[in-house]
């Protein structure tokens, strides 16, 4: 027998008293809570007589074309329908109690539906049934989800009490719990995510809900504070998690000013964007920058450290062997990651002054790195800036002044630019003489003469000043 | 050549009576009936014979006299059916499709089958207010299946890059050219979903078992067995006067990820 409430159907062809679209809307005006369980329970089993009154479309889901037409009522014709989804839903629990090998797709779908209807199932039946160890983990898991979907309602303790007693016997409540627990209490959400001690079988699932998480957190002023505390606190697999939910581009101009976290993320991301170098040839620039952004606003040894290895990686590429991306692209990259490298001037003074590991190392790492970065033109002004202006030893600059006018890419005058920039003029002069004298005692080969013409150069202009003054000089006295 | 007559073949004598009774009995009484009974005769055939023998061989089992039993008997058959029209015989497949779905419903589809989000129907929200926006996927996002089933989709020869350039920016034009279901018109706005076709996936042609009991589905014209047409409104089902819709191209594929979509999505009203 078809079912009754298909008497009250408008039928298709006659849209001329109705529109197709209001032909839905007056027959469901027109069911009784008897007509809206019998038309339910048909939905959910998808059985022919739903089909005959929604009439889905080709690839379309019958639950899915239901609660889209059940959304536009409304409110008392949808809390009427809610009123049948709990009692169905009653009756159809007390059904599956004890059969096993029944399908389980009905009761889920229910649930499903009891999410998204407002004043249908009571929040207390549906955390008895999360709570409930008899029954499956999928109908558990669809009976948080319907509660995750009405989280506005709920108070604090309900999520306690389903981490309490449900989280550890069926970890994956910790989507549709954080997802909840996010909609009105999202520094709570966050705490749960860092109590959590084994990392879910998929924790790409929690991206969703601590996306919205995060939002919610960093548009308050303390907000910052709160995320940073919790990826402090975080287990390794779920700061992870979050370190990568925070690289997401939404966050991207939030993520520089936060000043207390972890320097690991920071490790993270840069390590990854050298996998991703290494493995595909590709640069993720938005991760990148929001690492280097974070290197300068929350400088330390560590994140100095981890952004030089990636330096010293990218360097011997470009040096050594053809790096998988253009040279252009590797340029520009080395110029922003020694830009940012030269932005933490307290960590460098404090790696020079350091005569302990593994500060001195990093130290000794620094300044080979910037000798190498000499040999490429696109960053070699801006690497001896910092050997520069980062106050080695005079012998040091000495040194650095002989490997940068060894590269034929380097002029001399440049090299008079930058210590003039940092020193005064005395000063610089004195390192000349000291580059001077070490050409002295260098085999007199190419190189060697090669800078000793740029010094010649260098040195040109001062001549010609001279033999200019004088000239005038001596026009003036005749 | 039919798939029903050659399916009927397959059949025992006693059994071929009993289907015809039956489809008979359900062609006159249900709407859906009797669209379905006309494509299988004398319309289909691009199914083969022994499938349309099985869809055949579940109506003649199901009860006499109560057409629901009748109905789901063929509904479970067809899922057992799919995919099974022969790819479509194109000489270059399209290498951009589109599909057309109501926003709502697209949320609602999402909400049901995508274990990627929590279960709470902002977090949907926002994943197609990013789509909208143009925002790009990240994380986990990108592989968010675009359909939970095998998805219907449509091309254009002309335009390769945009499916829908034959509407413009009418939505009611996609509607009644694409034969969607009238009665989920959503003031939202109609999502049109244009993404690339992986390499991998393969176009198929739609079959009566592929529709099940969907209403607005009718297998091509005889002689054309390409690829499946769209069975457009009627005239005077259409909101936009004048506009007499035409059949588009029509196919079934695998489900494909979110992050094959042209991104931002066009939203047509």
């Amino acid at each position: 027998m078809l079912s009754g409430y298909l008497k009250k159907l408008i039928p298709r062809g006659d849209a001329r008293r109705a529109s197709a679209q209001d032909r839905l809307l007056i027959f469901f005006e027109a069911l009784n809570e008897r007509d809206w369980r019998e038309f339910v329970g048909d939905v959910v089993d998808a059985r022919p007589a739903a089909y005959e009154v929604l009439g889905p479309g080709k690839g379309e889901d019958l639950l899915a074309v239901a609660m889209t037409q059940l959304r536009r009522l409304g409110l008392a014709t949808q809390r009427q329908a809610g009123s049948a989804v709990q009692k169905l839903l009653a009756s159809r629990l007390l059904a599956a109690a004890g059969k096993k090998g029944r399908s389980l797709r009905p009761l889920h779908d229910l649930l499903h539906v009891a999410g998204l209807i407002p004043e249908s199932v009571h929040p207390s039946t549906l955390l008895q049934i999360v709570l409930s160890r008899k029954l499956a983990g999928e109908i558990r898991l669809a009976a948080a989800k319907a509660l995750a979907n009405r989280a506005d309602e709920l108070p604090l303790e309900l999520w306690f009490r389903i981490e309490a007693v449900a989280l550890p016997d069926l970890p994956e409540l910790a989507q549709p719990v954080i997802s909840g627990l996010g909609a009105r209490f999202p520094g709570e959400a966050l705490a749960l995510l860092t109590r959590l001690e084994t990392p879910l079988a998929r924790p790409e699932l929690l991206e969703s809900p601590l996306r919205l998480v995060f939002r919610k957190l960093l548009a308050a002023s303390d907000g910052l504070d709160e995320v940073a505390r919790h990826l402090e606190s975080a287990r390794e697999w779920s700061r992870h998690l979050m370190t990568r939910v925070l690289q997401f581009e939404e966050f991207s101009r939030t993520l520089p000013n936060l000043r207390r976290a972890d320097r690991r993320p920071i490790e993270n991301v840069v390590s990854e964007s050298l996998d991703a170098y290494r493995n595909a040839g590709d640069i993720d620039h938005r991760r990148l920058d929001a690492a280097l952004a974070l290197v300068i606003q929350a400088p330390s040894i560590a994140a100095f450290s981890s952004l030089l290895g990636f330096f010293e990686s990218l360097l011997i590429d470009a040096d050594l062997r053809p790096p998988p991306i253009a040279e252009a692209e590797i340029d520009r990259i080395l110029r922003r990651v020694l830009e940012s490298l030269g932005k933490m001037p307290a960590v460098i003074r404090g790696l020079m002054a350091s005569s302990t590991e593994p500060e001195r190392s990093i130290w000794l790492a620094y300044r080979r790195s910037l000798h190498i970065a000499l040999r490429r033109r696109s960053i070699a002004e801006a690497a001896f800036d910092q050997l520069v202006s980062h106050n080695f030893e005079t012998t040091e600059i000495c040194r650095a002044v002989l490997l940068a006018l060894h590269q034929a890419h380097f002029p001399a005058v440049l090299c008079r630019s930058v210590l003039m920039r940092y020193m005064p003029s005395d000063e610089s002069a004195a390192i000349f003489a000291g580059v001077r004298a070490s050409l002295a005692g260098m085999p007199r080969d190419l190189d060697t003469f090669s800078v000793q013409a740029k010094l010649h150069d260098l040195e040109l202009p001062r001549t010609y000043h001279r033999w200019a003054r004088e000239v005038t000089q001596a026009g003036v006295d005749l | 050549m039919s798939s029903f007559r050659d399916g009927m073949c397959l059949l025992p004598p006693a059994v071929r009576l009993v289907v015809r009774a039956r489809l008979v009995e359900w062609a006159t009484r249900s709407d859906i009936g009797r669209v379905v009974v006309t494509n299988l005769d004398p319309l289909e055939r691009f199914l083969p014979p022994e499938s349309m023998a099985r869809l055949l061989g579940a109506i003649a089992r199901g009860a006499s006299g109560d057409l629901g039993k009748v109905a789901t008997a063929y509904e479970k058959a067809c899922l057992k059916q799919v995919k099974r029209g022969g790819p479509v015989r194109l000489p270059k497949l399209p290498p951009v499709i589109g599909r057309a779905v109501e926003r709502d419903r697209f949320v609602q589809h999402l909400l049901r089958h995508s274990d990627h989000f929590g279960g709470r129907e902002k977090e949907v929200q926002s994943f197609v207010e990013q789509i909208i926006l143009g925002i790009p996927l990240e994380g986990s996002q990108s592989a968010v299946l675009m359909s939970a089933y095998a998805s219907w989709a449509s091309w254009d020869r002309d335009f390769p890059a945009a499916p829908f350039a034959f509407a413009g920016d009418s939505a009611e034009k996609v509607r009644a050219s694409m034969g969607l279901d009238p009665d989920a018109r959503c003031d939202d706005g109609l999502l049109l979903l244009i993404y690339d076709r992986p390499d991998k996936t393969s176009l198929l042609r739609p079959t009566v078992a592929d529709a099940g009991l969907f209403l607005f589905f009718e297998p091509p014209p005889v002689r054309f067995n390409n690829h499946g047409l769209t069975k457009p409104w009627l005239p005077g089902l259409c909101g936009v006067d004048g506009y007499s819709p035409q059949p588009r191209p029509e196919a079934i594929h695998e489900p494909v990820e979110a992050r094959h979509l042209h991104l931002p999505v066009r939203v047509a009203f």
